[in-house]
């Protein structure tokens, strides 16, 4: 029982996972709350109080890798589980559909297919990590705007934060021309 | 081992279970205090503990760990392992 309710709360979670990945944070950042309040209730400076929580936590930021990695590792068994499924209601519903004799069965097999299929694809929507989601909207930017200078936001691909160099600048230029152009104008390339 | 035992009074949340450990052990064991969800997540991927969101002493949202039958079961299992493997070393430090 405990094992069903853990399976579902972990779909839940999967199928929300910004909110998965916020409760992870939240729950890290308790802890250093509750150390920082009791530091001060024991006579320390704030300053001192958040500093030495803090310390006592260790890394905070590999600290909540780990546990979000921990996380996944669990949920690709429960998907690998969940796609299996997805395939055992497609050959349920084509085999509903060849081999029922009475029409009744046909939309049966029919629905069956097509929530089998709807399903397959919200699970890939939903492996698609959030840095890839954005790069493949940069990327359809691109595509769509070719000759627009368009203003990039950074893109986060896991936790490396880049910004992408526009294809022309202002005045139409490549980055390579703007660097020979800046050279030969004697301007300093960083 | 140590976590589970801590649990097995009763729901903790993360915090306090980082300070039962301290406090038990009359401040020997120090560790690094975040080292303990990592462990926690592991234990609840194992089904020995069980995780729930309620709201804290201070009316603060906080994430309670609770111990499973499962996690009872792990508990029995490593306290007897611990108890015969330190009764042994025991033995070779009073024979030698």
């Amino acid at each position: 029982m405990a094992t069903i309710k853990l399976i579902l709360r972990r779909l839940g979670a999967h199928v929300r996972k910004e909110a998965a990945d916020c409760e992870i944070e939240d729950e890290l950042r308790f802890h250093i709350e509750m150390r920082t309040r009791d530091n001060i209730a024991a006579g320390m400076s704030p300053e001192d109080a958040v500093a030495d929580a803090m310390r006592r936590f260790g890394d905070f930021d590999h600290i909540r890798a780990i546990c979000e990695e921990i996380r996944k590792e669990w949920l690709a068994v429960v998907m690998k589980v969940v796609k299996g499924l997805t395939w055992i209601m497609v050959g349920c519903g084509l085999a509903l559909k060849l081999a029922a004799d009475e029409e009744a069965w046909q939309p049966v097999g029919n629905a069956l297919i097509l929530i089998a299929g709807l399903w397959r694809l919200l699970i890939h929507l939903r492996e698609i990590q959030p840095s890839q989601r954005r790069i493949r909207a940069a990327q359809l930017t691109i595509v769509g705007r070719t000759h627009t200078i368009g203003d990039f936001s950074a893109i986060d691909l896991k936790g490396h934060t880049f910004t992408p160099v526009p294809a022309y600048d202002k005045d139409g230029r490549t980055p390579v021309e703007r660097l020979i152009s800046d050279e030969s104008s004697g301007k300093t390339v960083t | 081992m140590l976590i589970l035992k801590t649990l097995a009074r009763g729901p903790l949340h993360g915090y306090e279970i980082a300070l039962r450990i301290q406090q038990s052990s009359e401040d020997v064991l120090k560790v690094e205090e975040g080292s303990l969800y990592p462990a926690l997540y592991r234990m609840e991927e194992q089904g020995w503990v069980e995780a729930e969101w309620g709201a804290s002493e201070n009316n603060r949202r906080a994430k309670y760990y609770k111990l499973t039958r499962a996690g009872r079961k792990q508990l029995a299992v490593e306290t007897s392992n611990w108890e015969r493997l330190s009764e042994a070393i025991t033995k070779v430090l009073h024979t030698a």
